[in-house]
């Protein structure tokens, strides 16, 4: 997680909690929880963000709040009803486009955003009225840093030096990441990757100088082929890689951590559903996704020679060390 | 041609043809197909290799173009060069500049070879595959990590080079391969469907040669049937069809000796019928020639005794006897003539009835023919006073095929008929001719007139009109059946139009062939003026002009005449036509003077009344030169002569040289009945400058000498009346000035007793026809002692001095008296005219003439009658033919 843009959420939050509390007042005042509707607006029709706003919806039913009514719409069906001029209790945009479609409407509706990779919503700018009059959070889509550290110390408990390369966007978490992997004792082996390398002969001294390594998602040159020479390397050098997707996992990476649809959608239902109840305000802080899940590649784990537990033992053991409550 | 050719080959050629020509065609056709497929193949395999090989590195040297991993492209551009007909490969980058390649090519072409993906140069195959960037999918959310680096995926190029010679070289191969394969195939083939066919066609040979050797006769012969196909059965049929022949031609024959016995038999028979026929014919022949000798002589003995009646009758009619004998001769005369009539009728009849009458198809001047007939009549028509016109139509062709003598057989029928019959006006003539060139010859009369309900039995044989015409007329009634007879005969039709008191018209349809070639009538443009002509007679000269081609004729009355002929030339001429019967106050030879008077035209005087030699003398007729006198009707040929000749040709000859005036002043009495020898005589005479006074008989000449003085006397010896020895006699004794002139007595023939009593009687000489000019005028010199002139040439003697038209005429007429002399039986009358003949024959120096006319004289002369009418015909004949 960038740092500069956490705070500046924070410091949104703050200067704006009064006027936000009042608000929130009145609307509880004027409308009832009873009568609360929330739009589900989609980047697109495609199948996860049609199983996260679904999520969401199962979620807050399971959670006792029937009375919401949600309406989900695509960003065209959106704009053919001119949904975002309705007036909403809450519009929670799955994706980052829909994020976007909402955010360029002028409106008060709080906006929960889900489902978007965190260096998209860094960069989403918004303007001073917005910040002074809208409610605007979200929940990434990626991991925190330390779940892939936690895992890859659990798949490879003896190594002792990882090794990652970091791109222009993912760069800013190099600190984070030495920090975790000194905490861990672990040394840290890294290059930075821009366009015009050669990945091949960025990524070729470390891996063979690392006993694990972790790739982190950046946009700007992480693409399918340094991502396949990333495992092919790895292979050479026989050793594991810990990605951050399932498809990454099939792939060939030994496991994942990764949010899937429902992880996100039942985190942003429970947020809803706590901010609507009980006027937690919880939900106004950006975070990472509170649920998860492990994928692992027992074939690779075969031809790595790594034991590979269970994977509902990973995810106990994955769980009884995430218990760790990581500040934001 | 090819077609001809091939039916023309025999069948086992046709068969190797038709068996050999689909397969030689497939074989083709599959070789073509399999050379092509295979090359195909090959070239597809070399492309799928190449195309492979390319897709192949291109998906394997992503990684090591990418990271330019030289020897990682060099490992796996190894492993493709292993492949056959891969020759090379070379990596570009995206720029297109060389990398790296391997293997034996021009490798100068590769960085121009940019586009395309697969090229060739030489024998080289190039295969140029994009190497793009492989990758993974290594999010779960695409929409939310769509990757910013993705444009980079092009890394460079591979191009694999195929090497295409082996492949050329296997495609050779193939093709070599192939035609060898097909040409032993299709050799093989053509072997085996040789023996094969040969197998199949031999039974077929078989079966023609059988089929030949039965057409060559040899019916015993078999086709072979060992086997039990088609072939058998037609085998089986042929032998049948041969069985069948052979028991037919065995029947045939059987049935053709049955039948030649039965026609041996009837042979036989026939020779036998035959043989009886050939005596029936003989006897008939042998009766039949009785018959006609029968008739021959029963006609000569008949005719014998009736000349006999006749000549009796006639001298006792000649004497003093009563009127109420006279009558009684004339009525015996009469008789016999018609009794004579009718055996020469009897005769003709008869021969038409037995068929024995044959036409003759030689070329016929209708003119001539005409003309001849016409002329036969003119006397006895000129005695009844009656008009004889032939007129011809301008547009008749003359010239025929036909038979002459039979049309004028018809001709003479029917003008006898029409004379007959008829007492006053004439009988006219016209021949004409319709679309089809037919002629139409049409006998029209002005006599009595048939009634309608008897001209149906007209043409019957013994019928006339009615009894009463036998008594009346006489006749035998056989003459239009003999008419109508040969008409059929001819291929023709006869009409008859009559009404009583009008007269009678015969029409007869000839269909007469033209002959090819006809005369040339025309004549050089001329003024005519037709005087005194009454119709049909100036009809008739119209259209006889029309045929020369004159169209123009002024025709005019006498009355007229005078003022018309004034501005005529002497080229042009005066054709005078005077009427039958002379009015009594015309002068013809005044009147023809007064002509003459006022203009030099040439006269053609056209008369059958005015003898003109006998109503002018000399003095006149030179006054008149130029002038033609023509009797009536005047032949067609005559009359062109007159209108063509020039005035100098008139037989009025003029003298021109010194011996002509030998004569001057003598005149000279000339007594011949023959008008023709006068008119000689006076012709010779009178170019010599004599001058000639012409009587017809002796007692003419006797009455002559009372009145003037003569210094010659020139008398023929046969003459009528008074022969020339009693007028010589009679002068001698007479006492006037001229009895004792010299007399010059002028014969044919004379006895030696004969010629004895002539000089007793006084002759001073005698002078033996035919007529030689220099003989007449040595004696009539050396009578009159005056010096002969030198003798001319041989061939300069009379013809020129006389007309020939004028002599043909004379023969005629005198032939048409003979005839008729012999038909009435007047033998004496016969000697005397054939005598005029024999005396005139030879003034043309014609040799076949004289000597014809010598024969029938010697004949007569022996009372040997049965040829007379023949030599007539013969004599005829040459005097027509004759060419002066």
């Amino acid at each position: 997680m960038d740092g500069v843009t956490l705070q500046f959420l924070r410091r949104r939050v703050c200067k704006s909690h009064l006027l936000r509390s009042g608000l929130l007042l009145c609307l509880l005042l004027i409308s009832p929880i009873s009568q609360a509707s929330i739009l589900l607006l989609l980047s697109s029709d495609v199948s996860y963000y049609q199983e996260t706003a679904k999520s969401v919806q199962e979620t807050a039913s399971n959670l006792g709040i029937p009375d919401i009514q949600f309406d989900v719409l695509t960003i065209k069906e959106s704009q053919a009803n001119n949904a975002l001029s309705k007036t909403y209790e809450l519009i929670v945009a799955i994706g980052t486009a829909a994020a976007s479609e909402a955010l360029l409407h002028e409106s008060k509706t709080p906006l929960l955003s889900i489902f978007t990779p965190k260096d998209a919503v860094d960069s989403m700018q918004l303007s001073e009225e917005q910040k002074e009059q809208r409610l605007v959070s979200a929940i990434y889509l990626d991991q925190p840093l330390k779940r892939l550290i936690t895992l890859a110390c659990l798949l490879k408990p003896n190594a002792d030096q990882f090794g990652t390369i970091f791109g222009p966007i993912s760069k800013r978490a190099l600190p984070e990441i030495k920090h975790l992997t000194k905490e861990a004792n672990i040394h840290l082996e890294y290059d930075f990757l821009t366009k015009d390398d050669n990945p091949v002969a960025v990524l070729k001294p470390i891996v063979a100088g690392s006993e694990l390594f972790i790739a982190i998602p950046d946009r700007a040159v992480l693409n399918r082929a340094i991502a396949k020479w990333i495992l092919y390397l790895s292979f050479q050098h026989k050793i594991p890689v810990i990605g951050f997707s399932n498809a990454y996992t099939n792939a060939g990476a030994l496991a994942s951590v990764y949010s899937s649809p429902q992880n996100i959608g039942q985190h942003a239902a429970e947020l809803i559903a706590a901010w609507l109840k009980n006027n937690d305000q919880t939900i106004w802080n950006p975070q990472f996704p509170r649920y998860f899940t492990l994928s692992t590649n027992p074939a690779v784990a075969r031809s790595l020679g790594i034991s590979l537990p269970q994977e509902s033992d990973l995810y106990v053991k994955f769980q009884q060390k995430e218990a760790m409550k990581y500040g934001e | 041609m090819a077609n001809r050719h091939l039916l023309s080959s025999s069948i086992h050629q046709r068969f190797l043809l038709v068996a050999l020509l689909p397969l030689l065609l497939i074989t083709l056709v599959l070789n073509f197909y399999i050379i092509d497929a295979r090359k195909n193949d090959l070239k597809k395999s070399l492309n799928t290799s190449g195309e492979m090989a390319s897709d192949y590195l291109a998906t394997v040297s992503d990684f090591a173009l990418y990271s330019r991993n030289i020897p990682l492209l060099t490992t796996s551009a190894k492993s493709v060069a292993r492949l056959p007909d891969v020759t090379g490969i070379a990596y570009l980058d995206q720029d297109h500049k060389l990398i790296l390649s391997s293997g034996d090519f021009p490798k100068l072409a590769l960085p121009s070879f940019v586009n395309p993906k697969s090229d060739q140069k030489g024998h080289f195959l190039y295969f140029k595959k994009p190497i793009y960037l492989s990758g993974i999918d290594y999010t779960d959310y695409q929409e939310e990590s769509s990757d910013l680096a993705s444009s980079a995926d092009l890394v460079g190029w591979v191009i694999v080079v195929m090497d295409q010679s082996p492949m050329l070289e296997k495609q050779r191969e193939i093709i070599s391969t192939s035609l060898w394969l097909s040409a032993i195939g299709f050799f093989i083939a053509t072997i085996l469907t040789y023996f094969l066919s040969l197998m199949l066609i031999t039974p077929i040979y078989k079966l023609t040669a059988t089929i030949k050797k039965m057409a060559s006769g040899n019916l015993d012969v078999r086709a072979e049937t060992d086997s039990h196909d088609e072939l058998s059965i037609l085998a089986n049929g042929i032998n049948q069809l041969a069985e069948s022949v052979t028991q037919g031609r065995l029947n045939l024959e059987d049935r053709i000796r049955v039948a030649t016995h039965q026609l041996h038999k009837t042979l036989a028979d026939l020779k036998k019928k035959n043989l009886e026929l050939e005596i029936a014919r003989e006897d008939a022949d042998t009766a039949n020639q009785a018959k006609s000798d029968f008739l021959a002589r029963m006609s000569h003995e008949l005719r014998t005794p009736i000349t006999s009646i006749q000549g009796f009758a006639r001298l006792l009619e000649s004497g003093s006897i009563p009127e109420s004998d006279r009558r009684y001769c004339q009525i015996i005369d009469q008789a016999s003539l018609h009794l004579l009539t009718l055996i020469d009728d009897i005769l003709a009849f008869s021969k038409l009835q037995s068929n024995t009458v044959i036409l003759t198809q030689q070329p016929v001047d209708l003119a001539k023919c005409t003309e001849q007939v016409v002329a036969l009549f003119s006397l006895q028509a000129q005695h009844k006073g009656l008009e004889l016109i032939v007129d011809y139509a301008p547009n008749l062709l003359l010239q025929r095929i036909g038979d002459s003598v039979r049309i004028q057989q018809i001709l003479c029928n029917l003008i006898a008929n029409a004379i007959k019959f008829c007492d006053e006006g004439g009988i006219y003539i016209n021949l004409k001719t319709n679309q089809r060139q037919e002629v139409i010859l049409e006998v029209r009369d002005t006599g009595i007139g048939i009634l309608k309900e008897a001209q149906d039995q007209l043409f019957s044989a013994f019928s006339q009109a009615d009894t009463s015409i036998s008594r009346r007329y006489g006749g035998t009634g056989l003459g239009l059946s003999i008419v109508k007879s040969l008409v059929d005969l001819m291929g023709g039709q006869i009409n008859l139009e009559s009404a009583i008191g009008e007269g009678s018209c015969f029409k007869i349809l000839l269909p007469l062939p033209l002959a090819n070639t006809q005369p040339d009538w025309q004549l050089e443009h001329q003024k005519i003026v037709l005087s005194g002509c009454e119709e049909p007679t100036k009809q008739a000269v119209v259209h006889a002009l029309e045929r020369f081609g004159i169209y123009d004729a002024t025709v005019t009355t006498g009355e007229y005449l005078l003022d018309k002929i004034t501005t005529l030339g002497r080229d042009d001429r005066i054709i005078f036509c005077p009427p039958a019967v002379l009015p009594e106050e015309l002068k013809m030879t005044e009147y023809m003077l007064d002509i003459r008077a006022k203009t030099p035209a040439k006269m053609i005087l056209i008369a059958s009344q005015f003898n003109f030699y006998q109503q002018t003398n000399a003095k006149q007729r030179a006054e008149l030169h130029p002038i033609t006198f023509l009797a009536s009707p005047p032949p067609l040929s005559e009359l062109l002569r007159a209108l063509k000749k020039k005035t100098s040709d008139n037989f009025v000859s003029i003298a021109a040289s010194p011996n002509l005036h030998l004569l001057d002043g003598i005149k000279i009495l000339i007594a011949e009945d023959n008008q023709f020898t006068c008119l000689l005589l006076d012709t010779l005479l009178s170019k010599f400058g004599a001058y000639c006074t012409l009587t017809s008989n002796g007692n003419e000449a006797l009455a002559a000498c009372q009145h003037d003085r003569f210094d010659l006397f020139l008398v023929d010896v046969h003459m009528p009346m008074k022969n020339g020895i009693e007028t010589i006699h009679a002068l001698r004794q007479s006492h006037n000035v001229n009895s004792n002139i010299p007399a010059i007595a002028v014969t044919a023939d004379i006895l030696q007793q004969e010629e004895k009593v002539l000089f007793e009687a006084g002759a001073s000489g005698l002078l033996i026809k035919p007529l030689d000019e220099h003989e007449l005028i040595e004696i009539i010199c050396q009578q009159l002692n005056i010096t002969p002139p030198q003798k001319p040439a041989p061939n300069t003697s009379t013809p020129n001095d006389v007309s020939p038209e004028i002599f043909r005429q004379e023969v005629q007429r005198l032939l048409a008296n003979a005839r008729n002399y012999f038909s009435s039986g007047n033998m004496a009358q016969l000697r005397e005219n054939i005598h005029q003949l024999l005396g005139i024959a030879g003034v043309f120096k014609l040799a076949q003439l004289e000597t014809q006319v010598k024969q029938l004289h010697d004949q007569i002369k022996i009372n040997q009658f049965e040829d007379v009418i023949e030599l007539i015909d013969r004599i005829n004949k040459e005097v027509n033919n004759m060419d002066f």
